[in-house]
């Protein structure tokens, strides 16, 4: 079917003009190596990046004030991994999602073979990929200076009571925090930049994210503050019903990475100085099951005891 | 009277709906039949939450599983049947239940409404039976578009096959992406990969079957021991609201007869405990009677035009997701009636209309692009040479009162044109 190959087509470059395209790339550069194996210094400790809500709250170690972030934050004091936290936003996350964590910067020996086309690789420190989720829980457990052994609780309990944590609580907390009118200050002072151009378009995607999400997890046509209330407080009860007299989840001897998750949680929704309103609270909820409040106490005094000797001297 | 109002009946199965499902098992084993009512209503709208399954007791409406479950309890109307069940095994419930929805759920959206295969072998044509004529074509797709929202997280798409990432033609697609007429003048070059031969399930099965084991390995092992023949989540006998939920989810995966059937693959070699359950469960509805189902009241022409108008708005691009979201938060904050935010968007609404019309009047009656200018001039003089420009009226006045013949195109131009001017036609095709 084709032609000729003398007889040139209507869309074909002439012969000059191809002649001197031909002539680029004048010549090829190596690749640049990514600019991590120079960071500006390098990490002696672990850096997780996590929502906070001043640098001095970070320096200090100060729980976060997102649930996710607080939740690994947490995990990691239990099992006593020592972190640096920086405060950023899902932007800087490469899965745009915080919290990750960077591991510390090791010094890594040059590999025999280098190839030819990077010839800026011989650096002193290994490129770090940042780990995420179930990655942290792995490294706190490798990392762990302390003796406890993250003793398994059972599978399919822990994995159906996560469910209820992600299905019937954070609905009602992400209402609360991001829909419900009167604690749209509160929002603005967490999540939103202070630039009134901004502003705007930022507080209507944030809230357009969550009523997606909202409706998404309950199976519902309709957001309904009262129902999600009385949801939260089901879950509380079976969570209260769950640890009963234990000092921690599933009878276990130290806490987990679900006694984390279910904190981030209740010591965010009873935290006095985190500014909720009071027409729509979740604290209300919690207080009735007394067993999560100590709980909630214990772990915050076993993970942050520094701050308790503040207030003890402070007082 | 009760009067329950659920999806209607598909695959053998009380209702289409893993919820309604649920709660039909629910009642059936908590009352007798001749307490209530089921209503295959097959529209949400008929109570205010816009969900099914709903009751409606007196003047009142619950909607959703829980919800209903709790105001029989509540309103006294019958003992909860998961009075007997300790507080930890009450927990249990509540947590497995979570977990069902946010598990179980999306597996079943997976497997009814996301592959593309199933939705239009299965899924569909049990909407269509359920459903009367313009609104088959309508309500189903985006019932549909709700289920692959909710399984978007599971990152599986590719088991719907229209499901295209880069929106319209792409490379990758290759020949596939290609219209016929096109692709037969293009030789076979290749043949198609191992991969490309593959189902979407198949290609995706590693997956699909590591999914369906966590979700449904967790719900066995609490079924783990009591009786083998009639396997409850809790008691032995007794039925638990758990149960029913389960039922509900575990029926959906085991009982329609999909062609690609991933989980019922996985439910009854691997989980034989779980198949055994449904099929007991089921039986259990049958030995107890006949469901008391009800024909719908015929639903108005006003109203089910209305119906028909709202799916096909929700259709529309972008304005149907404002309109969704318009609807919504009106019946959140039950507002009916005008107001002043509906005002303000009607009248917004309109005036964009106008100045649309208005602009696309105004451009139709814009000249052609590249159309020369017309002109006319008055004719002064009954001479029609005159007509082509200075030259005419030079050659005019040198000629004198000289009349050329017109011919019988130019007598029709005249006569449009009116005594003052005349209309040129002139070729105004631009390409």
């Amino acid at each position: 079917m084709a032609g000729p190959p003398s007889r040139p087509g209507w869309f074909a470059v002439p012969a000059p003009v191809r002649e001197l395209f031909k002539i680029f790339p004048l010549t090829t550069l190596p690749a640049e190596s990514l600019p991590e194996r120079a960071p500006e210094r390098a990490r002696v400790r672990p850096s997780l990046y996590v929502f906070a809500r001043t640098l001095e709250d970070a320096r200090s170690g100060r729980p976060s004030f997102n649930p996710q972030c607080l939740k690994w934050q947490t995990f990691l004091r239990i099992a006593g991994v020592d972190v640096h936290l920086v405060p950023s936003n899902n932007h800087a996350s490469p899965s745009g999602a915080l919290p990750f964590l960077l591991l510390p910067t090791t010094p890594t020996s040059i590999p025999e073979k280098q190839p030819s086309t990077q010839p800026g690789s011989n650096a002193v420190t290994k490129p770090t990929v940042p780990l995420t989720g179930s990655k942290i829980q792995r490294y706190a457990k490798d990392n762990s200076p302390r003796e406890t052994t993250f003793s398994d609780s059972p599978p399919s309990r822990t994995e159906a009571y996560e469910a209820l944590l992600s299905q019937s609580l954070r609905p009602a907390w992400l209402y609360a925090l991001y829909l419900h009118e009167t604690n749209t200050p509160l929002l603005k002072a967490l999540y939103l930049p202070p630039s009134p151009i901004l502003y705007l378009p930022s507080l209507h995607t944030l809230r357009n994210a969550a009523t997606d999400e909202i409706l998404k997890t309950t199976r519902r046509a309709l957001v309904d503050p009262h129902r999600l209330l009385v949801d939260a407080t089901d879950a509380l009860r079976s969570l209260s019903a769950l640890l009963a007299d234990n000092d921690w989840f599933f009878g276990q001897p130290d806490p987990g990475l679900f006694d984390a998750e279910v904190f981030a949680y209740t010591y965010l929704i009873m935290d006095e100085a985190f500014g909720w309103a009071d027409d729509y609270s979740l604290a209300q909820c919690l207080v009735k099951f007394d067993n999560l409040v100590e709980h909630r106490k214990r772990l915050y005094e076993r993970c942050w005891p520094e701050t308790i000797e503040e207030e003890v001297n402070t007082n | 009277m009760l009067h329950l109002h659920v999806w209607g009946p598909a695959f053998g199965l009380p209702s289409i709906d893993a919820e309604c499902l649920a709660i039909i098992a629910y009642f059936h084993n908590v009352l007798p039949s001749s307490l209530w009512r089921l209503i295959p209503s097959n529209d949400p709208a008929v109570n205010p939450s816009n969900l099914l399954p709903a009751l409606q007791h007196e003047d009142k409406w619950i909607s959703g599983f829980q919800p209903i479950i709790e105001y029989l309890t509540s309103a006294a109307i019958c003992d909860g049947l998961d009075e007997t069940l300790s507080p930890i095994q009450r927990a249990d419930s509540v947590a497995y239940g979570a977990y069902l929805r946010a598990h179980a759920g999306p597996l079943v959206d997976l497997s009814l409404y996301v592959s593309a295969a199933n939705w239009a072998a299965t899924t569909r044509p049990a909407y269509s039976s359920l459903l009367t004529f313009p609104l088959t074509w309508t309500v189903p797709t985006l019932i549909r578009a709700e289920a692959i929202k909710r399984a978007e997280h599971l990152g599986l798409a590719e088991l719907d096959t229209d499901f295209d990432p880069n929106g319209g033609l792409h490379l990758s697609a290759g020949r596939d992406a290609l219209p016929e007429t096109f692709r037969r003048h293009i030789p076979l070059m290749t043949k198609k990969t191992v991969h490309e031969e593959m189902t979407p399930e198949q290609a995706t099965a590693i997956r699909l079957f590591g999914l369906t084991e966590d979700c449904l390995t967790v719900l066995d092992d609490l079924v783990k021991g009591g009786d083998e023949e009639h396997p409850r989540f809790f008691t032995d006998a007794a039925v638990s609201s758990l149960d029913c939920l389960a039922f509900g989810y575990l029926a959906l995966m085991q009982k329609p007869a999909v062609p690609r059937s991933f989980l019922k693959d996985w439910l009854e070699p691997k989980t034989p405990r779980l198949h055994r359950f449904v099929d007991s469960m089921l039986a259990a509805i049958t030995t107890r009677g006949d469901l008391p189902w009800v024909t719908p009241e015929p639903t108005s022409v006003a109203r089910f035009g209305g119906r028909i108008l709202d799916s096909v708005l929700r259709h529309i691009p972008n304005l149907g997701e404002h309109y969704a979201s318009e609807l919504r938060h009106r019946a959140e904050n039950q507002k009916t009636g005008l107001d002043q935010r509906a005002l303000m968007l009607l009248m917004g609404v309109v005036l964009t209309g106008l100045a649309t019309g208005y602009g696309f009047q105004a451009y139709r009656a814009m000249q052609p692009f590249g159309a020369s200018t017309q002109s006319w001039k008055p004719r002064r003089s009954r001479t029609r040479l005159s007509e082509f420009g200075q030259l005419g009226s030079m050659l005019s006045s040198a000629m004198g009162p000289f009349q050329p013949v017109p011919s019988g195109l130019d007598l029709g131009a005249r006569d449009q044109g009116g005594p003052n001017g005349m209309l040129v036609e002139v070729d105004s095709e631009v390409d």
